[in-house]
C-alpha cells in the first residue's frame, strides 16, 4: 500500500517538475522513487500481510514480488526514456509522470482482492499508455497506434466490465474471498452467469497481453508509438497483467482440474505461440518481428499458467526477469539505429558489425538469450515453464512449446545472421557515448548474472 | 422510506431477465457500433453505450441482491469512463489536427 503511495506522489511531482522548468531533476526523481518503493515493499515483506481498505487490496508475498520485479524492470524502461527521448522536448517530465501513473495501476493490479480493483488497476494502467502512444504528436503513425490502442483497449474494459459485472450478478459480492468460498462450496450448481462472467474477464485479460484471438492490435501499436512504450508495452504491462491472471485463476481455483478454463488457457497459449512464431518469419520490419516474437513469448508464458501451481508465479517472473532485459536492450538498440541511420528494417541490418562492435555483440547475446542459450538469462527461464509444464502433466503444451522456440530460433538467428554479413555497403559507425556503452554492458552483464544463478532468484522470491 | 420500499417491490415486478436482456441488447448496439460505424465520435459513443449499459446491469443486480456494492461500482465505472474519454476526445483532436477528418479508414499506414 505504501509503494503505491509512494509511486502516486511520484507521478505528480514529476509532473509539477515539468511546470517549474526543472527538467533535469525528472529522472534523478523517478529512479531514486523507485529505489525506495522497492526498499519499502522488501522491508514489508516479513510484516504483515493483511488486506487493505476493507479487503480492497491484499499486499502478500505474490503482490510484493510481483511488484518488485515490475519496478525494476521500469527503472530499465526510465533509462532508455533518458536515451529515447531528446532532452529537449517539452514534456519529457510529463512523460516520466505517465509512465509512472502507469506502473501504479500494475501494482494495483497484481494485489488486487476485489473485481473493482481489478477493473480501477486496468485502467489506471492502460489510460497513461493510451496517451504514451499517441505522444509523438506529428507523427501519423503514433496518431494512429494511439487511436487503435485505445479503442481497442476500451473495446476490451467494456468486457471485463461486463465480466465483473456477470459475476456480481452470480454471486451478489464483488469479493475474490467471498466469491471463491461460494465457489468452493458447491461448484456444481455455478450459474451460467458466473461462467460467462469468469469467461468475459479472461478474454479481456488476453487481450491486454496479446494473445492469439485478440493479438491483431499489436503489431499495429507496438510499430507505430514511440519505442519506449513499445518496450514497456512488451515487459511491464504484460508482467502486471500475468499477475492479476494468476491471481484471479488461483484464487477461483480453476486450474486445478481438467476443466474447461484448463482447456481455454492450453488452446490459446498453443495458437498463441504457432501464430507468433510463423508470422514473425515474414516480417521485415525489426520493431514489428519484435512485436510478434512478443506475442509468441506470451503464449509461452500461458504454458506455465496452463499448468498452474504453488511455484509457477515464481518460475513466470524468472522467466519475465530473463525476457525483460533483452527486450529493453533490443528496443533501445532499435531506437539509436534508426536514429541515426533511418534504418528499421531487418535487411538494413546487413553488415552492422563491420563498423558497429559493441552494438552488435550486445544484439547478438540478446539474441541468444531470447533463444535460450544456456549461460544467458533465457535459457532457465523457458527450462522452468517446460519443466513445470511436465509436472503439471501436460506433456504435448511442452513439446508444442519445443516445436515453437525452434521456430523462433530460426528467426532469431536470421537477424544475427544479417548482422555479421559481410557487404559492401555497411551502416556507417554509430555515435554512442559512454553513459550508453554502460547501458548496454549493464545489459549484458544482467544477462548473464540472471542466466547463471537461477536458484538465488527463485529463492529469493519464496 | 416507505415510498423506497415501494419502488423496490414495483422493480421486483418486472422480472430480472428482463433488465439482463435490455442491457445485453444494449451493450451488443454498442459492439456493433463499434465494429461497423467509421466515424470515430460515433464509435466513441457507442463504447459510452457499452458503458452504460454495464452500468445498468451493475444497478439491477445490486437491487435485485439487496446489496449496495453494486451502486458504488457504478460511480467507478463512471468516473473511468470519463477519464477514458476525456482521452479519447484529446486523440481524435489531435488526429483531426494532422489528418482533417475523423473517419477511421484514413488510419491504415500500419499493415503488414
Amino acid at each position: 500500500m505504501n509503494a503505491i503511495i509512494i509511486l502516486a506522489i511520484t507521478g505528480i511531482i514529476a509532473m509539477f517538475l515539468g511546470v517549474f522548468k526543472k527538467k533535469y531533476l525528472g529522472l534523478p526523481v523517478v529512479l531514486s522513487a523507485s529505489i525506495i518503493t522497492i526498499i519499502v515493499i522488501l522491508t514489508g515483506w516479513s510484516g504483515d500481510y493483511s488486506s487493505i481498505m476493507h479487503n480492497m487490496l491484499l499486499v502478500d508475498r505474490f503482490a510484493s514480488v510481483f511488484s518488485v520485479t515490475m519496478i525494476g524492470v521500469s527503472i530499465g524502461i526510465f533509462f532508455m526514456c533518458h536515451y529515447y527521448y531528446n532532452q529537449s522536448i517539452e514534456h519529457l517530465t510529463d512523460l516520466y509522470a505517465l509512465f509512472v501513473f502507469s506502473l501504479t495501476g500494475g501494482l494495483m493490479l497484481v494485489s488486487f482482492q476485489n473485481l473493482v480493483m481489478l477493473f480501477v488497476g486496468t485502467e489506471i494502467l492502460s489510460i497513461p499508455l493510451y496517451i504514451l502512444a499517441a505522444s509523438n504528436r506529428r507523427n501519423i503513425a503514433s496518431n494512429e497506434a494511439g487511436l487503435k490502442y485505445y479503442l481497442m483497449g476500451s473495446f476490451a474494459t467494456c468486457f471485463l466490465l461486463l465480466g465483473i459485472t456477470f459475476v456480481y450478478g452470480a454471486t451478489a459480492t464483488f469479493d475474490m474471498n467471498e466469491i471463491s468460498i461460494l465457489v468452493n462450496q458447491n461448484p456444481a450448481i455455478l450459474p451460467g452467469l458466473f461462467n460467462t462472467g469468469v469467461l468475459l474477464i479472461l478474454c479481456a485479460l488476453i487481450f491486454k497481453i496479446s494473445a492469439v484471438p485478440f493479438h491483431f492490435w499489436a503489431p499495429d501499436v507496438y510499430q507505430g508509438s514511440p519505442t519506449v512504450l513499445t518496450a514497456y508495452v512488451s515487459t511491464v504491462v504484460k508482467i502486471a497483467v500475468f499477475g492479476a491472471m494468476i491471481r484471479f485463476l488461483h484464487n477461483f481455483n480453476l486450474m486445478t482440474s481438467d476443466n474447461m478454463w484448463f482447456y481455454l488457457i492450453a488452446i490459446v497459449s498453443v495458437l498463441t505461440m504457432i501464430f507468433g512464431n510463423i508470422l514473425s518469419i515474414y516480417q521485415s520490419n525489426f520493431k514489428r518481428l519484435l512485436a510478434y516474437s512478443g506475442i509468441a513469448n506470451a503464449g509461452f508464458v500461458l504454458v506455465a499458467v496452463a499448468s498452474l501451481n504453488q511455484a509457477t508465479y515464481e518460475y513466470i517472473l524468472y522467466y519475465f526477469a530473463g525476457y525483460s532485459v533483452p527486450t529493453i536492450i533490443l528496443f533501445t538498440l532499435y531506437s539509436t539505429i534508426k536514429n541515426q541511420t533511418g534504418i528499421d528494417s531487418l535487411e538494413g541490418m546487413k553488415g552492422l558489425m563491420q563498423n558497429n562492435k559493441l552494438i552488435t555483440l550486445t544484439m547478438i547475446v540478446m539474441l541468444l538469450s531470447y533463444i535460450g542459450i544456456p549461460p544467458l538469462a533465457g535459457f532457465f527461464g523457458k527450462y522452468y515453464i517446460l519443466s513445470n509444464a511436465v509436472q503439471a502433466g501436460n506433456i504435448w503444451l511442452m513439446l508444442i512449446a519445443l516445436v515453437t522456440s525452434v521456430l523462433a530460433a530460426f528467426n532469431y538467428l536470421r537477424i544475427i545472421s544479417y548482422t555479421v554479413q559481410q557487404t559492401n555497403n555497411a551502416i556507417p559507425t554509430i555515435r554512442i557515448g559512454k553513459a550508453y556503452r554502460s547501458f548496454l554492458l549493464a545489459g549484458i552483464a544482467l544477462v548473464i548474472i540472471i542466466g547463471l544463478a537461477p536458484d538465488y532468484f527463485i529463492d529469493m522470491m519464496k | 422510506m416507505n415510498e423506497l420500499i415501494n419502488l423496490k417491490d414495483q422493480l421486483r415486478i418486472i422480472p430480472l431477465e428482463h433488465y439482463v436482456f435490455l442491457c445485453i441488447i444494449l451493450f451488443s448496439i454498442g459492439v456493433m457500433g463499434v465494429l461497423l460505424r467509421r466515424n470515430m465520435i460515433i464509435v466513441f459513443l457507442s463504447i459510452e453505450l457499452m458503458l452504460n449499459s454495464i452500468n445498468l446491469l451493475a444497478v439491477t443486480f445490486s437491487v435485485y441482491h439487496n446489496d449496495a456494492s453494486g451502486q458504488a461500482f457504478v460511480f467507478f465505472v463512471m468516473v473511468v469512463a470519463a477519464a477514458e474519454v476525456a482521452v479519447g476526445l484529446a486523440m481524435l483532436v489531435l488526429i483531426f489536427r494532422n489528418i482533417k477528418s475523423v473517419d477511421i479508414n484514413a488510419l491504415n499506414h500500419l499493415k503488414w
